[in-house]
């Protein structure tokens, strides 16, 4: 099936001005949810308060580094807030771009591209953030700052193609890796995620629980083997767009078991939901329905 | 097609997506150094043994030690992996090596300045002192002290070894 006949299958609505407009605003109040949360739970930059840096095995960052900013952050009183104002403002003054002056909308995604690499990547140098996890704030400015309406869909739709493939990759390195073929692989897992909370809160209800995870290795193993099928599952959107509601379930599904039981979140990922979401609007020049 | 499709409304932009599946690919292939924004996305992919020296970090305030329970999960993330970092003050060091053997070899060799922590922080009992700081702000305690203690899963609970 290629990607065309997908349209047949999938009860089609055109992409429009309408569409990206609605992508856009899902894409703020993502954004902004997200801040409000981090700023609860203290992962703002300046809440961080960093005052060590690790460096990482990537070469784009090594560029990054280059320029020193995470050095001179550590220094500097204030630093750490400017980023966090930079980084927190931006989509909202995309968003004032596009509804008021729409002709600037390229100018004002790339001014976010450009502050979402430099936080992002200074930000993930500091503990306790991967930059795996935070992919979506280096990709999504590239469609932001599509002008024209094609172009936006063509990245739109990358982007979904991009996230399926992060998705069921993981569930491939699990294969590759051998870490599906180790009945043992949760149970330890558990252990060594929550070794200290387990042994410094002996009596509470999540250690218990943890404790009779690790114990019953096969249940344990069960839920590694489902989030693998989880995982993989995901290659079907490479086929057909019929399951994309399916697949954001899925995705909930996951990201909910890990800060249950993993207490890994995974909400940095959430923009890209956007993505299956309005995966079945079509470019009324391609539907063929 | 998706990308032939891509091509036709924009060569530009069908070569920008077909680079990126490249990077994509090659960075799969390679599973080693990344690219932002190209990662491999294998967090707890590979074999996990059962070792049975597990080493648990504990922090002290006033004779007792911190309980995980007590805090949100960011909150104990921030205490053990800054410790974590404070606790491998060589990391930094020990990559740079590999990075200068790797730029080297594409003819711009990187110095050491930017990846290392600035000289009037590196020291490791600098580092320990700012990690008490910081551990202290987001527990509300002062920080006593920090030990390692080695446990082993018993089958149902963990215990010293």
């Amino acid at each position: 099936m290629t990607f065309t006949d997908n349209a047949k299958v999938v009860n089609n609505v055109d992409f429009s001005e309408q569409t990206r407009a609605a992508i856009i605003r899902a894409y703020v109040i993502i954004f902004y949810a997200l801040a409000a949360y981090k700023w609860s739970t203290g992962m703002w930059l300046y809440q961080h308060d960093p005052f060590v840096f690790q460096t990482r095995f990537d070469g784009i960052t090594w560029l990054f580094m280059q320029t020193r900013l995470h050095q001179y952050l550590l220094h500097q009183e204030g630093g750490f807030l400017i980023m966090d104002i930079f980084f927190y403002t931006m989509p909202l003054i995309y968003y004032k771009v596009y509804r008021k002056a729409s002709a600037y909308v390229h100018v004002a995604g790339f001014i976010m591209l450009v502050i979402n690499w430099f936080y992002i990547q200074i930000y993930t140098l500091y503990p306790t953030n991967s930059i795996e996890g935070h992919v979506g704030w280096l990709l999504f400015p590239v469609l932001l700052m599509m002008k024209d309406l094609r172009s936006f869909y063509y990245v739109f739709h990358g982007l979904r193609y991009f996230f399926l493939f992060f998705f069921a990759s993981a569930g491939f390195w699990k294969i590759y890796e051998g870490g599906l073929f180790n009945i043992s692989q949760m149970s330890n897992l558990l252990l060594f995620q929550h070794k200290e909370q387990l042994v410094s809160s002996p009596e509470h209800w999540f250690t218990m629980f943890i404790y009779w995870m690790a114990s019953h290795e096969v249940f344990s193993y069960i839920l590694f083997l489902l989030t693998t099928v989880m995982e993989l599952v995901f290659l079907v959107g490479f086929f057909t767009k019929r399951f994309d509601r399916w697949l954001i379930r899925i995705f909930l599904l996951f990201l909910l078991a890990n800060i249950f039981i993993m207490k890994i979140n995974y909400f940095e990922v959430l923009p890209f939901l956007i993505t299956l979401y309005y995966a079945k609007y079509e470019l009324p020049a391609n539907k063929t329905a | 097609m998706f990308l032939s499709r891509v091509f036709q409304h924009s060569k530009l932009l069908g070569l920008f997506m077909v680079a990126f599946i490249a990077g994509q690919l090659f960075v799969a292939y390679n599973h080693g150094m990344v690219f932002s924004p190209f990662y491999n996305y294998w967090m707890y992919a590979s074999r996990f043994t059962r070792s049975d020296s597990l080493p648990v970090i504990f922090i002290y305030s006033e004779g007792q030690p911190l309980k995980g329970s007590d805090y949100i999960q960011q909150d104990w993330d921030k205490i053990l992996l800054t410790h974590s970092y404070v606790r491998h003050p060589d990391a930094n060091r020990n990559l740079y090596g590999e990075i200068k053997r790797l730029t080297k070899k594409v003819g711009y060799e990187m110095g050491p300045g930017a990846f290392l922590m600035p000289s009037n922080l590196a020291h490791p009992d600098t580092m320990y002192m700012l990690w008490k700081q910081h551990t202290g702000r987001i527990s509300g305690k002062k920080i006593d002290k920090v030990l390692e203690k080695i446990y082993r899963w018993d089958g149902q609970k963990l215990i010293p070894r």
